[in-house]
């Protein structure tokens, strides 16, 4: 019978409504908290003090499982069953508004228990009509000479709703002792905790934590014992990881693992995101239902908290859901009660919050999220990286890019895994533009899907160099972000938007920041990180001597000639003189964009000889003096005597050569710690 | 065969009785004493230290010649109904005297009100239309011929008095009170005696009604803390049987880091302590146990947040008055009047600094463990003080 109800989808909301000899066969978590409240029971029948007890647990964590597996022991045990009588008010408690309708529903249960209650004449005075009740409910119980056991889900509500006639029942329970009460709520309400409040410390609080470790893996094997299913105890024992990660994305709560295990044993699971979509297929009634009992408020606040994934501060919630920050904080406290949110606590007075349930996180993403979210959430590829081994991943991978290379798969589908796996870090990003070109290629993709595929690292870096143009720097910070490969890339394009930024003078610590992902990139082994590497620390002038290193390791003629075009220049500066004139003669005659910033550079550097021989040279110098006439000037000027050459000067071009000195007398301040610009101003000013 | 886990024998929320119960006899020998006295009692303590067990226990095991009652009455809403119930107990200790005059008396009233049933479950009577509060007056004086001296004992009567004062209903309250002032100090009202309890504190209720004459005549008895001893005592009990095992340097340990010693307490450390053994099957409890015991008692009391929140919200002018003196009391373990009478000049408060210290004492937060001496009630919240402000500067 077990068995039955197991496979059939382990009989998911209905639990606490199955038969009562699969309840006391299935019960397999939750035991100190049955085993204390048993043996309560039996032990202090006929005493006057009666301890209750208050199950605080979120939904799904085996509350009312608990109380109906209390109530089949008492019905069940013989010795029990002669002390007390159960009465499970489960479903009757969405018409509990006053203390009459909860002694009502007691009295309508007591009498289908068989034992006869006095009829009450009704009073207006609810009051009155409560004491009225009680008496009989006390008199009925006296006569059988057993204890009523209450067992009240949602115990938080019905007090909500009794307001100040709690403090009846509490008169109540203190005079007679003949009532226990052993209520379930999601949330620990004032009525518990407030010093003001009839109830307040008067329960034995229970909280039904997450499951751990060992106790998912004792319950998913005893599952397997009792149902004789060898696959689960495989499962159980052959991948410790994913029964974790199951673990952490159920948070723990036995009713969304059911739909885990259910799945894992019933269906294949190579393909991740039909599994995926099984199982929130599975558990949308489930999240619907607590979705729905969420005010608006808070319901758009755990959805913008969903597409944050990560742990977010009221702050940044305000910003998304355009709330104010007071408004947020006191709905966050609110969810943290309620059980769906919980606080990060940090170092200062602005925490963080998340959602409790990861898998929960996940089926708002999936269900709720538009195209735009769903883009920039990484739900399927966290879900997939966190279930499967690097392993599994990556033959996974293999196997999506052969069938998009043959076209062997449904299109939409194959966006969707595309854009899973290229948001994933295990991939790198030159397989991920593989896999998203080839995706591309397949037509009849929806056009929500199409809109989700993320861009190619080559369009990224293509977006990035124009956005660099334009100045927007924020926009590009965003747009790099949006890279997820651990391979180096993003690192590698973050490294050249500082180095910009730096350069251009937005970001006084550009040039740092540059370095610091030039580093990681280069750690990465992403194969032009060095380069940008060598630049930064070119330009913060320090270093040298790893410059020299990296220069003479590596082979960095890989950008072609415009991006090698600087390197003689850094060289120049780290002290290597290796093939220098060679390196540039090559430039020169490749015509290279940039020669005359490495001519500047070199002056900088104090090789204008080296730069005059070029300009001299009967091979190249014509063309050279032809096309950079002021910078030859002005490396005359630096290399020979300057008074006749100043004079021969065409004037119209003196006002450059003047700023080409400026440049590199500037160069020199910095790079050598003098005062040259200074002085040459000093000697240029009238009268000097 | 796998050995059973037996868990401790603790009750926390409801009263203990019988075997969950510590008895200690000087209380009940000074109760008694005064009520011989002719003194009407009035219970001094704040919530979850034991007022209803102690009561519940005089109750159970009254000396010849008395009968007692204990009941609750905070679910009274009106004068009517309080009369009522003082009454309906009056008649129900009466019948349970075994006193020959005592049922006789019962006899007597049962005919003239057409009662139909005393029972544990209350009285149920006929006639309509009865003057209760006449009717006690009337039964009251036949109490000395019937040799019977009744003791109830009234829990939560200082809420009634706050209930009716914020339903608008101050002048019945203070009817109520004089009724029962005027009853104490009639000679024919020496058989009956009333011990008033509450989880309010009745002084600060009545000076809100300004009738503190109404109740100076009560003979307080304080309640205080478990001695060494007796927490020994308790200890034992709880864990007598259980699976959870703790020698003496560890009972010492639990009762160091308790350190205010309320059975409430104690109870939901033994608990606590009873939930890490069971689930690492280790019943010889060690220190390390008895930490991580705390640090989850003070993790589910989640609350703790709301009490600081509260004082802010109540007292946002004199907050930081009142959290200097709350920082003391959690940082040196106690605050003497000395002490707190200093910081209120400091603050502007020397004319009022008591009221302050009335109500931290009143709202649970504090109590006076000697004359004068202040601490906080619960270690728990004491704790929860210390993490908020770990750094104290008095």
């Amino acid at each position: 019978m077990l068995k039955e109800q197991l496979q059939s989808d382990f009989n998911y909301y209905q639990n606490a409504n199955a038969d009562a000899a699969v309840i006391r066969e299935g019960f397999l978590v939750r035991k100190y908290e049955f085993s204390v409240i048993s043996d309560d029971l039996l032990r202090h029948a006929g005493q006057r003090s009666v301890q209750h007890y208050l199950l605080l647990g979120k939904r799904g964590s085996g509350k009312s499982t608990l109380l109906r597996r209390i109530q089949v022991e008492i019905d069940m045990n013989e010795k029990l069953s002669s002390q007390y009588i159960a009465i499970n008010l489960a479903e009757e408690q969405a018409n509990i508004y006053r203390m009459f309708d909860l002694l009502e529903e007691i009295i309508d249960e007591l009498e289908y228990h068989n034992i006869g209650v006095e009829n009450v004449e009704e009073d207006d005075d609810a009051y009155t009509f409560s004491r009225r009740l009680f008496a009989v409910i006390h008199k009925a119980l006296e006569k059988t000479g057993k204890k009523l056991v209450l067992l009240l889900d949602n115990i938080d509500r019905i007090f909500e709703n009794l307001d100040d006639e709690v403090s009846l029942l509490r008169e109540n329970l203190e005079n007679f002792g003949d009532i226990k009460i052993i209520g379930a709520s999601t949330r620990m309400s004032e009525h518990f905790w407030a010093y003001n409040k009839p109830f307040y410390e008067f329960f034995r609080v229970m909280e039904l934590k997450p499951l751990k470790s060992k106790e998912v893996k004792d319950l998913l094997l005893s599952w397997a014992d009792a149902l004789k299913i060898d696959q689960l105890k495989d499962f159980v024992e052959k991948r410790p990881g994913q029964l974790e990660t199951i673990r952490l994305l159920t948070d723990g709560l036995p009713r969304t693992l059911q739909f885990f295990v259910n799945i894992l044993l019933t269906r294949n699971q190579e393909n991740g995101y039909e599994y995926l979509r099984l199982l929130m297929d599975k558990v949308t009634p489930l999240y619907q239902e607590r979705l729905n009992n969420l005010p608006p408020s808070q319901r758009k606040i755990i959805l913008q908290l969903s597409f944050l994934w990560e742990a977010a501060g009221a702050k940044d919630l305000a910003e998304t859901t355009k709330m104010e920050t007071r408004i947020i904080s006191a709905q966050l406290n609110q969810l943290i009660e309620k059980g769906v949110v919980d606080k990060v606590e940090t170092k200062t007075k602005n925490h963080l919050y998340r959602l409790s349930e990861r898998f929960f996180n996940l089926w708002l993403i999936f269900t709720q999220g538009s195209p735009k979210e769903k883009r920039r959430a990484r739900y399927l590829s966290i879900f997939l990286e966190s279930f499967y081994d690097e392993k599994e991943f990556t033959e996974m991978v293999l196997k999506h890019y052969a069938n998009l290379h043959k076209k062997q798969i449904d299109p939409n589908k194959a966006a969707l895994l595309t854009k899973a796996y290229s948001q994933s870090k295990l991939i790198s990003s030159w397989f991920r533009d593989g896999l998203i070109e080839e995706t591309k290629k397949i037509g009849g993709i929806n056009e929500n899907l199409k809109r989700e595929l993320p861009l190619t690292t080559r369009e990224i870096a293509g977006e990035l160099v124009a956005l660099i143009d334009k100045k927007e720097w924020k926009k590009a910070v965003h747009l790099v972000e949006s890279l997820e490969q651990a391979d180096g890339a993003k690192e590698f394009l973050f490294a050249y938007l500082y180095l910009e930024e730096g350069r251009a003078g937005f970001n006084l610590n550009g040039l740092e920041q540059a370095e610091t992902y030039a580093r990681i990139s280069t750690d990465k082994n992403f194969p032009i990180a060095p380069y940008l590497l060598i630049w930064s620390l070119y330009l913060q002038n320090k270093d040298k001597a790893q410059v020299y290193k990296l220069v003479n390791e590596r082979s960095l003629i890989v950008l072609g000639a415009d991006g090698d075009a600087c390197l003689p220049v850094i060289k120049v500066w780290a002290g290597d003189f290796k093939a220098i004139k060679e390196d540039l003669l090559n430039l020169i005659r490749k015509e290279n964009a940039y020669l005359k910033r490495i001519f500047i550079g070199l002056l900088i550097h104090h090789q204008s000889p080296l730069v005059l021989d070029l300009f001299e040279s009967p091979d190249v110098g014509p063309g050279l003096k032809e096309k950079f006439l002021p910078v030859y000037y002005a490396t005359q000027l630096l290399t020979l005597d300057a008074q006749p050459i100043s004079i021969k000067i065409p004037p119209e071009i003196r006002e450059v050569i003047n700023d080409l000195l400026i440049a590199v007398y500037k160069g020199r301040d910095f790079y050598y710690n003098t005062n040259e610009e200074q002085n040459y101003r000093m000697r240029q000013a009238p009268g000097a | 065969m796998k050995k059973e886990w037996i868990h401790p024998n603790t009750v926390t929320g409801d009263a203990a009785t019988e075997g969950r119960y510590l008895k200690r006899e000087y209380i009940n020998e000074s109760f008694w004493r005064e009520v011989r006295k002719g003194n009407h009692i009035l219970l001094v303590a704040p919530r979850r230290v034991g007022k209803t067990s102690i009561m519940k226990d005089l109750a159970c095991n009254c000396p010849e010649g008395f009968a007692g009652i204990y009941e609750n009455i905070e679910g009274v809403s009106c004068k009517i109904d309080f009369y009522q119930r003082l009454f309906e107990l009056l008649l129900q200790s009466i019948h349970r005297s075994k006193l020959k005059q005592a049922k006789e008396l019962v006899g007597r009233w049962t005919n003239k009100f057409r009662i139909i049933e005393i029972s544990k479950s209350g009285i149920k009577i006929e006639a309509q239309k009865i003057d209760y509060e006449k009717e006690i007056r009337n039964l009251i004086p036949e109490l000395k011929e019937a040799k019977v001296h009744v003791i109830i004992f009234l829990d939560e009567f200082a809420e009634i008095i706050y209930k009716l004062k914020k339903n608008g209903c101050q002048e019945d309250a203070i009817s109520i009170l004089h009724m029962l002032r005027e009853m104490r100090s009639d000679d024919d009202f020496k058989h009956f005696t009333i011990v008033y309890a509450g989880s309010v504190g009745l002084e600060f209720v009545i000076r809100n009604i300004d009738r503190p004459k109404l109740i100076n005549d009560l003979h307080p008895i304080k309640l205080g803390v478990l001695s060494d001893a007796e927490a020994s005592m308790l200890i034992s009990q709880l864990t007598d049987g259980a699976s959870i095992q703790l020698s003496d340097d560890i009972r010492v340990y639990l009762k160091q880091k308790i350190s205010y010693l309320l059975p409430y307490y104690l109870q939901l450390m033994i608990e606590a302590i009873d939930d890490i053994a069971f689930e690492t099957k280790t019943a010889v409890v060690n220190e390390k146990m008895i930490d991580l015991a705390f640090l989850n008692v003070l993790k589910e009391k989640k609350n703790f947040e709301d009490w600081l929140l509260r004082l802010k919200e109540y007292h946002s002018v004199n907050f930081s008055f009142i959290n200097e003196l709350l920082q003391h009391a959690a940082h040196r373990d106690h605050i003497t009047v000395q002490e707190i009478y200093s910081k209120a000049e400091k603050a502007g408060h020397s004319e009022d600094y008591m009221d302050f210290i009335e109500e931290l004492v009143h709202d649970g937060y504090l109590v006076e463990i000697e004359n004068h001496i202040y601490c906080f009630i619960s270690p728990l919240l004491r704790q929860y003080w210390l993490q908020k402000y770990p750094i104290y500067h008095a």
